[in-house]
């Protein structure tokens, strides 16, 4: 120890029992690394080791004493002594400042640490569960039981938001619509609803934004955006995509993943620290943008929409072209395309469609009506 | 009720400096940004610690000795269970046909939004009461003077329900029964409050509370007759005025209703049947200090949000690079620490010193009997009011 020892000094003593200050007189002991606290009447002196010496944290520089408590040996779960020690702002503190060496140590009671691991990974646990079992098992159960008059109007919020989010946050229109396109649209849809296997009464449109992707929206919402009718080359591709959709549609996985996002939208705003719901909203419409359904959803969808395009005589091969193309490209693959590469399923209907007669999706000029329905 | 005439009065002091408190915010801030917000449980923690050990009566400083660990672990126990309600809340009313609309087209998908937004409100209604009662316990129970704990009985539940009543009740009164819901629930609370083995006490009585409600009334009456006069006279600058007279008499008769009800019931606090309490609080000054931190942060959030965003559009131009992004997100943190803090120096140091300062003991010397209560255990600490953000200034 470099500092010379200090002259004892008047302090105050709370013994932790009652309120009531005693006065005492606390001095160092040469060579001995502890403090006596001397006592007035009949009390014994106390030694405290520099070491257990702990000084209360974020005191005012102003104050007229500082404050100390002691750490206490032992197995004690708080480990701390509930007596205290209040040092004048002077020499003597000034000298244990420097002498104690532990005095600015945030002491953690024993098992802390662990505690920590288990809670959080309770916690961890808990979140990964809901969302990852409970809420989706929930929104199957839920998706059963909802008309089809509610899913319809679901769907259609569901396109608004998606609008709203496309459109950066504003209210512009951004569906197109031209004579022409639109009747070459209806033209392709009438070719899929011909056939039968379609339930759902289908609202196709085209949004108009760069992006090459199509979603479907429950009850029977397709949303084809402008990107991906720039990067088709044939009517057959589109017809290969609207297919997989309108699987979708049909077993109604956009209804399911909009109650599941609705339901771990609140929770990711809640964990995130955001309780306004402002982005509850632009969490679900992203999260529609960019779902991906379950593997067994899609393999469904794919299947769907093959038998689709068999019964349309819409030739298949459209959709795998189109695919190629893409992943060539070197771009973020769109839900339609993430359940590829193709199963030995896929290949054996794809093989079979050369049974076929098929027909372009489209004529011509259809096809060039529909490419320019944003223009 | 006791009487303190002829006893000793000991003024309380709050002894913190704008600059310490400056600098512990933004040191904290700061701290919090780079652990992605985690730190914020031992910011708040190293807050409290300085603001309780400046609060000191007789030279001696309070003591708070919560910890960030236990404020953190209680958080993540609060945040499942809140989890697991409002999924399940979430779901059914999905189920019953109501969902967040982003732009409501019409007037049933209005009301629908309002339903939804009130249902969730009021399904989380419960648990910031909860919250509210378990956080005052937590604060309690980590507060030490000379020594000695203080707490709180562990009975959140009969405050929620009393809680939900009394809010119902000023509710369907059109808000005339409030004074009786701000007494009854600061009652409740007070009768279960310890400082060692010594029980608080709130007498007083709730219809006290009613002349603290002028200048708030005055400012309804005004805004209502401007809205009259407006209907009369198709507009016009008298109902203008009027309305403007009306709000800022609402405004700050809600701060003086606030300031005046909790120096009444400090007032008529007894701890232990032998000691006391003063309260004489000014509302001119907190007012004050509320206008004059305002206006000093808010000249800064100018000041440091203009340069931000005249540098930005300077060098970075309209469409900035990921890099460029980054950059940004950090300086925006930044500015809100650095706000954070100016808005602890400026306002929260002054109406600490203010509030605390025009408070006295009564009868001091009777505390030397109070002896030590055995420790309260509170699992959660305050996990609910920090998952929920109630009280959140600290």
């Amino acid at each position: 120890m470099t500092a010379p020892l200090p002259q004892p000094c008047k302090a105050g003593y709370f013994d932790g029992q009652t309120a009531k200050r005693h006065d005492i007189t606390v001095a160092a002991i040469e060579g001995a690394q502890s403090i006596r606290l001397s006592f007035a009447a009949g009390w014994p002196d106390q030694d405290i080791p520099l070491g257990l010496l702990r000084r209360g944290g974020d005191q005012p520089g102003q104050a007229g004493q500082v404050m100390f408590h002691f750490l206490q040996p032992g197995d004690d779960e708080i480990q701390r002594d509930p007596a205290r020690l209040m040092l004048p702002n002077g020499e003597f503190a000034r000298w244990l400042q420097s002498a104690a060496p532990n005095l600015a140590q945030r002491d953690v009671p024993r098992k802390t640490y662990s505690r920590l691991v288990k809670v959080g990974l309770f916690a961890a646990a808990s979140i990964a569960a809901l969302l990852f079992v409970i809420i989706p098992g929930m929104a199957t159960i839920l998706a059963n039981t909802i008309s089809r008059e509610r899913e319809v109007a679901i769907g259609k919020t569901v396109v608004g938001q998606i609008e709203y989010l496309l459109a950066d946050f504003s209210d512009t229109d951004l569906t197109c619509a031209t004579p022409a396109g639109t009747a070459a649209l209806n033209r392709m849809m009438a070719r899929f609803t011909g056939t039968g296997k379609i339930t759902y009464q289908i609202d196709a449109r085209v949004i108009d934004h760069e992006m090459i992707n199509a979603f479907a929206a429950p009850g029977g919402q397709v949303v084809i955006l402008r990107g991906l009718l720039d990067a088709a080359e044939s009517p057959d591709e589109v017809a290969g995509v609207l297919a997989h959709e309108l699987g979708h549609v049909e077993s109604r996985d956009p209804l399911r993943e909009a109650i599941r996002s609705a339901g771990s939208a609140g929770i990711l705003s809640l964990v995130l620290g955001d309780a306004t719901g402002g982005t509850i909203t632009a969490i679900m419409a992203e999260q529609m943008l960019s779902s991906a359904y379950t593997r067994t959803a899609e393999e469904k969808a794919d299947s769907f929409g093959l038998d689709l395009l068999a019964a349309a005589k819409i030739s298949p091969k459209g959709f795998e072209v189109f695919f190629d193309r893409i992943a060539e490209m070197g771009e973020e693959l769109p839900e339609v395309f993430s359940s590829h590469p193709a199963t030995q399923s896929r290949k054996d209907k794809a093989a079979a469609a050369a049974i076929y007669d098929a027909t372009a999706a489209l004529s011509d000029a259809d096809w060039q009506a529909l490419k320019t329905i944003c223009e | 009720m006791t009487d303190f005439s002829g006893q000793s009065q000991t003024d309380v002091r709050f002894i913190g400096t704008k600059s310490e408190i400056f600098n512990l915010g933004l040191k904290t801030g700061l701290l919090t940004i780079i652990t992605l917000g985690i730190y914020r449980f031992w910011a708040k923690t190293r807050l409290r610690r300085h603001i309780w050990s400046s609060t000191q009566v007789r030279g001696e400083g309070f003591e708070y000795t919560g910890t960030g660990m236990e404020k953190f672990l209680g958080f993540l126990i609060a945040i499942v269970v809140l989890a697991v309600y409002l999924a399940v809340v979430n779901l059914i009313l999905f189920a019953l046909g109501l969902e967040f609309v982003s732009e409501p087209t019409n007037q049933a998908e209005m009301v629908g939004q309002l339903i939804l937004i009130y249902a969730n409100f009021f399904a989380l209604l419960p648990l910031i009461y909860f919250a509210q009662y378990r956080s005052m316990r937590y604060k309690l129970a980590r507060t030490r003077f000379r020594g000695i704990r203080f707490g709180m009985e562990s009975a959140a539940g009969g405050y929620v329900w009393r809680a939900l009543l009394l809010s119902l009740v000023t509710l369907v009164s059109l808000g005339t029964l409030w004074p009786l819901m701000s007494f009854r629930l600061d009652k409740y609370m007070t009768d279960r409050a310890y400082y060692g083995d010594g029980l608080f006490e709130q007498s007083g009585k709730w219809t006290a509370l009613y002349r603290f409600m002028l200048p708030f009334g005055i400012g309804i009456a005004l805004i209502v007759l401007g809205g009259v006069v407006a209907n009369a006279t198709d507009g016009g600058g008298l109902s203008v005025l009027l309305m403007i007279a009306g709000g800022l008499s609402f405004y700050f008769g809600l701060i003086y209703y606030q300031v005046r009800t909790s120096a009444y019931l400090t007032s008529n606090r007894v701890l232990d049947g032998k000691i006391g309490f003063n309260s004489t609080p000014s509302v001119g000054s907190i007012i004050g200090i509320i206008i004059g931190g305002g206006l000093v942060v808010g000249l800064a959030a100018a000041v440091y949000f203009g340069l931000f965003v005249g540098i930005a559009s300077g060098v970075v131009g309209p469409f900035p690079g990921p890099a460029m992004i980054v950059i940004g997100v950090v300086a925006y943190l930044f500015g809100l620490v650095l706000l954070g803090a100016i808005s602890l120096a400026m306002i929260t140091q002054p109406l600490l010193a203010h509030v605390l300062g025009a408070t006295q003991v009564l009868n001091i010397e009777a505390t030397d009997e109070i002896r030590q209560r055995a420790a309260d255990k509170g699992a959660d600490a305050e996990g609910f009011a920090d998952a929920l953000d109630v009280g959140s200034a600290f």
